[in-house]
């Protein structure tokens, strides 16, 4: 059975090239073409192929957004085609349902291959780019601290102190040597990464820490 | 003329006098109701207790005289009306009391029903219309002072709202000229670089093509290949001069994604390593003015760090909640203090970031201390109607 195939891509040369690559490929069958996100989505749902090639930069729906609501609603599998070799962009593409990527300026028989591979249920980046490695910056760019206290800054550590401690903003500049607007922000950001709301809660959240004693 | 009955009190020491004026008064059929008291301390006693229309009153009273009993009157009941009853011989009196205020004066001798009830209304109807003038002249006094506050005021505000629009039209025209000032130093930049680095290489590779084409065979061949090298090495430059401009990740996959790449590019370039950390941002994106700001405001915070701040590291932090986005760069090393702040605030790098923040409703808060490291964070209030989600656009 032939691999059908729907191709998404703004740039008419681009396509044009594709068409024909793709064409001279006995098991490859191009059922649709699109010039624009918004098309891309319509013409899967009609057509429902096995494949999608899709270009990431598009008009009118960004191709990310594209591959996540084909990979949502369909059965269609995607692969991303794009100049950028960027991890971000990879892993962005694989977080958005994609299940290869090819670099536009591969061999062609890189994108052949791929769709052979991803049509047989497997995944496909193109050589240069590692799934490890995006894998790694995908921790890197995720990178949640777990506890939020470490994301205080030390001046925002201090300011913490002396609020929990009951100064006000007043006593608080005086004593840090800082303008009280300076002492506001400090305030609003360690209340913020805290998640605090309110003085009540920074005070049981500095006993909990240890920060202050219930003796003070 | 007055309806309703009129109340009036008759002040006149002599009985009989006394007499003849009640019964003058009262033949006007109900219409009049006539006390009468015989003393003018008694008078002044009725009269405070209120409810008098109109005085009739005799001027030659045992316990005053002439004019000071007239005036006595007046200062008890400012508001009644008040007809002088007098002895033929006292007419000078009597005129000067009218002078004062008094409503009209009667000859005692010569008084009828007729005329003394007609003095007696025309009293009333005098008084309360002198009253209704004097109040409307006092209200229109009243409205005039307002009126001349007012306007005043308008006067002040229009005073001042001129001299801010002065301020603007200055501060606009600073703009205007440091806004040519800073496209013209870019311009500058970006034509420098584009002759140095692109135009030389471009150059040689002219040159080297032109020599594979005369000499062709082995010879051409590796000038070819030189060629094809100096090509890719001209193709790295120009994507980095583009990137340096502006980062396509950044429009791409918005600014945690652009961030990363920023700190790698600064991390090699500059030695100093810099942790990144975010919490709340996980798939979300901003307006690209929004990101675009904090992006810049994080590159220049990290240059500073670089050139003045002598540390080997440096820490990022991104952090959203649902209406705030805050960026915030940290470091340990120099620090700088506060004069040197002020001076660096009109400065084109920190004055750029307050700007960038300041455009966006946003704030930015620079916290340095000789010795204790510096902070730069800034927030940016974001609208509920923000994209939530990923990255669709339309």
């Amino acid at each position: 059975m032939k691999i059908s195939i729907v191709l998404a891509d703004d740039h008419h040369i681009v396509r044009q090239a594709l068409r024909a690559l793709l064409s001279s490929e006995a098991d490859f069958e191009l059922v649709g073409e699109a010039g624009d996100g918004l098309e891309a989505i319509r013409v899967v749902e009609r057509l429902n192929p096995r494949i999608l090639v899709l270009d990431l930069m598009m008009p009118l729906l960004n191709g990310l957004e594209v591959a996540r609501q084909v990979t949502l609603r369909t059965r269609t599998r995607v692969i991303v085609l794009s100049m950028h070799a960027n991890d971000a962009y990879i892993s962005e593409a694989l977080k958005n349902g994609a299940a290869g990527y090819v670099l536009k300026d591969s061999q062609s028989s890189e994108l052949v291959a791929a769709i052979r591979l991803v049509a047989a249920g497997q995944r496909y980046l193109s050589p240069p780019l590692s799934e490890r490695a995006v894998e790694l910056y995908g921790r890197r760019v995720g990178k949640m601290p777990e506890d939020a206290y470490d994301t205080l800054t030390g001046r925002e550590r201090e300011v913490l102190q002396q609020a929990a401690e009951g100064h006000t903003n007043a006593q608080i500049s005086e004593k840090l040597f800082i303008s009280s607007r300076t002492t506001e922000t400090h305030r609003a950001n360690l209340m913020r990464k805290l998640n605090l709301q309110n003085q009540s809660e920074l005070i049981r959240y500095a006993v909990k820490r240890g920060i202050i004693s219930l003796g003070d | 003329m007055t309806t309703g009955v009129i109340k009036v009190l008759l002040i006149e020491d002599n009985p009989s006098d006394a007499g003849i004026a009640r019964a003058l008064v009262e033949a006007g059929q109900g219409a009049f109701i006539c006390e009468w008291v015989d003393s003018l301390a008694r008078g002044v006693e009725r009269l405070a207790a209120g409810g008098v229309d109109v005085v009739l009153l005799d001027f030659g009273l045992p316990d005053s005289e002439g004019l000071a009993t007239f005036l006595a009157v007046q200062e008890a009941a400012p508001t009644v009306a008040v007809v002088a009853l007098t002895g033929s011989g006292d007419e000078a009196t009597a005129l000067t009391a009218v002078q004062h205020g008094a409503q009209d004066y009667l000859f005692k001798g010569s008084v009828n029903r007729h005329l003394l009830s007609r003095a007696v209304r025309y009293a009333v109807e005098r008084k309360r219309s002198q009253e209704a003038l004097q109040r409307a002249h006092d209200e229109l006094e009243d409205r005039v002072e307002a009126r001349t506050a007012e306007l005043n005021r308008l006067y002040e505000t229009e005073r001042e709202a001129r001299r801010q629009a002065e301020q603007l039209r200055v501060a606009s025209v600073a703009l205007s000229h440091r806004l040519v000032q800073v496209q013209e130093t870019e311009r500058r930049e970006i034509a420098r670089e584009l002759h140095d680095e692109v135009g030389q290489v471009l150059t040689g590779l002219k040159l080297l093509l032109e020599m594979a084409a005369r000499h062709g065979g082995t010879k051409g061949d590796e000038g070819l290949a030189q060629a094809q090298t100096l090509l890719n090495d001209l193709t790295g430059r120009v994507r980095d001069l583009s990137l340096n401009l502006r980062p396509t990740v950044l429009d791409d996959l918005g600014l945690v994604h652009a961030l990363v790449w920023l700190l790698d590019r600064y991390q090699t370039q500059t030695g100093v390593s810099v942790t990144f950390t975010q919490a709340g941002i996980e798939g979300r994106r901003f307006t690209p003015e929004i990101e675009t700001a904090a992006y810049r405001i994080v590159q220049e915070a990290l240059t500073n760090v670089a050139r003045h701040a002598a540390a080997g590291e440096a820490h990022v932090h991104v952090w959203a909640s649902e209406d705030v986005l805050s960026v915030q760069v940290e470091d340990h090393g120099r620090g700088f203090d506060a004069e040197w702040k002020t001076l660096r605030r009109n400065s084109g790098g920190l004055a750029g970031m307050h700007e960038r923040a300041d455009l966006l409703g946003g704030r930015l808060t620079i916290d340095s201390a000789s010795g204790h490291g510096t902070s730069v964070s800034a927030s940016f209030p974001l609208s509920s109607d923000s994209q939530p989600g990923g990255f669709e656009r339309v």
